[in-house]
């Protein structure tokens, strides 16, 4: 028997808005009892200059009935975004705007493409190096020819890699 | 479908993870790879843009626009690689530090060279002017003596407008041949920014 | 001349007689040029074929640059022209050399591979240009057919595949349909 316990998930058991708390019984197949909580969870939009998303993801724990909430977050966020931005001549902005338990992190490219990210507690480095990443990608993708500035990122490949990246910094 | 409908979908990227796909998104795009090509590369396919932009348009003005649109797609592109080469990646938000920007990184990544003068309007404090006293892509563009106030430096005013307005700093951009003593190609890029530009760069010194 | 002769011509005359341009400059004009046609035709072959006639009016100018450049004179037979094209005349304006091969039987067909194009350096086409079979680079063909009707060639030039279609290299098939003028000048060598 197996279990396992996120020490980082039990302390957002009591934050969290909803936590997906599954206990399996013991014994049967799966002769595990394990906890999942609420661990990690993110939302990833890239915003463009006309305040549209180009591009959204997100990574740990799907919240799918929040989906609206999480675009209405980030959006309103980018009020302050557009404020902050003067101030500082650096890309990654840090923690922007906070909503309940949540914050939002921004990172802003030269072109002003608008990285936003939603979270919950967590180190500005990895989220720094996240976004870096992601700007990479970002870039390689602009210098196509046939990519049109400030429309949709459709690309598989793109999607697949940020998903890693995810999994590399964030999860 | 609309003319636009058609378009976006000719042009929808909606491509599958292919072996080719990943590597564009790994490349190194730090140093640049390769060098150079011939400048009469460039200059036939300038030409050539023109001309068909000409057949296109009912004069000058139109003519400079289309160019204009042509130099912007450049632009974007521009902007972010040569920053993505900078050693520290930044954003440029301010008015005189994106021209700086422009004049010395910028041109020398399109034209191996510094831009040779960058001046406010002593008349119009909106207004700036980059000159570039040889330009390079325009030694092999002749023009004909009855489109005299054509520019063919529209098509780098479409850059820089591009440039600007990424950088939060819009203006309109136009591009006028001033020649000089020994210098018959001498292009002025004169930028005049957006009223808002202006008041936001005003309440900024200001709250310094 | 050899090959290997055409080949340091070319090299001597990028290094000494060129005057040179950033490549990204000319990447991204080159591209910008491509989605406007899109934006203009609607129709990915109406794009091929404008691509092709701005390369064929680039062509008829481009040969003069190249002979005073390399101070070449007009070549004796087909295959000194496939070299002439490839070694001297890719060398000089994008400093690439694609390789002669797949030559015909009856020596008025070639191909041109090319491995290292540098139009294709940051693009990939949408999946609606590949099914439509946009040749991006067409141009190319437009502007070998065009030098080649300065010479007194009429060719038929076009592309079989391409990086950019998921190829391995691109390749570009020159075909002698017939030369225009009866006298064939005297080789100078």
């Amino acid at each position: 028997m197996s279990t396992k316990f996120l020490k980082e998930g039990i302390d957002n058991v009591q934050i969290g808005m909803d936590c997906h708390r599954e206990m399996l019984q013991p014994g049967g197949s799966h002769d595990s009892m394990l906890i999942v909580v609420m661990a990690a969870s993110f939302y990833f939009a890239i915003v463009g200059t006309n305040d549209s998303p180009l591009y959204e993801a997100e990574f740990g724990i799907q919240r799918e009935e929040n989906k609206y909430l999480q675009q209405f977050v980030v959006h309103a966020a980018l009020d302050l975004v557009d404020d902050v931005q003067f101030m500082t001549s650096g890309c990654y902005l840090k923690a922007v705007d906070r909503y309940n338990d949540w914050t939002v992190s921004a990172y802003v490219t030269p072109s002003n493409a608008r990285f936003m990210l939603l979270h919950e507690a967590k180190p500005e480095d990895p989220i720094r190096s996240f976004f870096a990443a992601c700007h990479e990608l970002y870039l390689r993708t602009l210098l196509n020819p046939f990519y049109e500035a400030n429309t949709s990122i459709l690309s598989q490949a793109f999607d697949a890699k940020v998903h890693t990246l995810a999994k590399k910094y964030l999860i | 479908m609309t003319s636009q409908q058609q378009v976006q979908s000719l042009l929808k990227l909606d491509t599958k993870a292919s072996k080719r796909s990943t590597l564009l998104l790994e490349q190194p795009v730090t140093r640049q790879r390769r060098d150079k090509v011939g400048l009469s590369s460039f200059a036939f396919l300038f030409a050539e843009m023109i001309r068909y932009s000409q057949n296109r348009v009912l004069g000058i003005q139109d003519l400079e626009a289309k160019l204009n649109e042509l130099g912007q797609r450049v632009g974007v592109r521009v902007l972010e690689l040569t920053m993505s080469r900078e050693k520290i990646v930044r954003r440029e938000t301010r008015v005189l530090q994106m021209l700086v920007y422009i004049n010395s990184v910028v041109w020398r990544a399109l034209f191996d060279k510094q831009a040779d003068s960058l001046e406010r309007s002593t008349e119009n404090e909106d207004e700036y002017m980059i000159t570039d006293n040889e330009p390079a892509i325009l030694k092999y563009i002749s023009v004909p003596r009855e489109m005299a106030s054509f520019s063919p430096g529209a098509f780098v005013s479409g850059v820089v407008e591009a440039i600007a307005s990424c950088c939060q700093c819009p203006a309109r951009v136009t591009s006028h041949v001033v020649p000089a003593e020994g210098m018959p190609l001498r292009t002025v890029i004169l930028l005049k920014f957006d009223k808002e530009v202006m008041e936001r760069e005003k309440r900024l010194e200001s709250g310094k | 001349m050899s090959a290997k002769q055409y080949k340091t011509v070319g090299e001597e005359a990028w290094k000494n007689n060129v005057e040179k341009v950033n490549a990204e400059l000319f990447i991204f004009t080159y591209g910008s040029l491509v989605v406007q046609l899109v934006k203009d035709y609607e129709d990915y072959t109406a794009v091929n074929k404008q691509l092709d006639k701005m390369g064929y009016n680039i062509g008829v100018r481009l040969i003069d640059d190249v002979l005073a450049r390399t101070g070449l004179e007009k070549c004796a037979d087909f295959h000194s022209t496939a070299e002439v094209i490839s070694k001297v005349g890719f060398k000089v304006f994008l400093n690439i050399t694609p390789s002669v091969q797949n030559w015909s039987s009856d020596g008025k067909e070639f191909s041109l591979i090319i491995d290292d194009n540098p139009l294709n350096d940051f693009c990939e086409l949408p999946p609606r240009a590949v099914q439509d079979g946009l040749w991006y680079s067409n141009v190319f063909c437009g502007v070998i057919r065009g030098a080649l009707e300065m010479m007194q060639m009429q060719t038929e030039v076009y592309f079989v595949r391409d990086v950019l279609h998921g190829a391995d290299v691109s390749e570009i098939r020159v075909k002698l349909v017939k030369v225009l003028d009866e006298e064939v000048p005297a080789n100078d060598e």
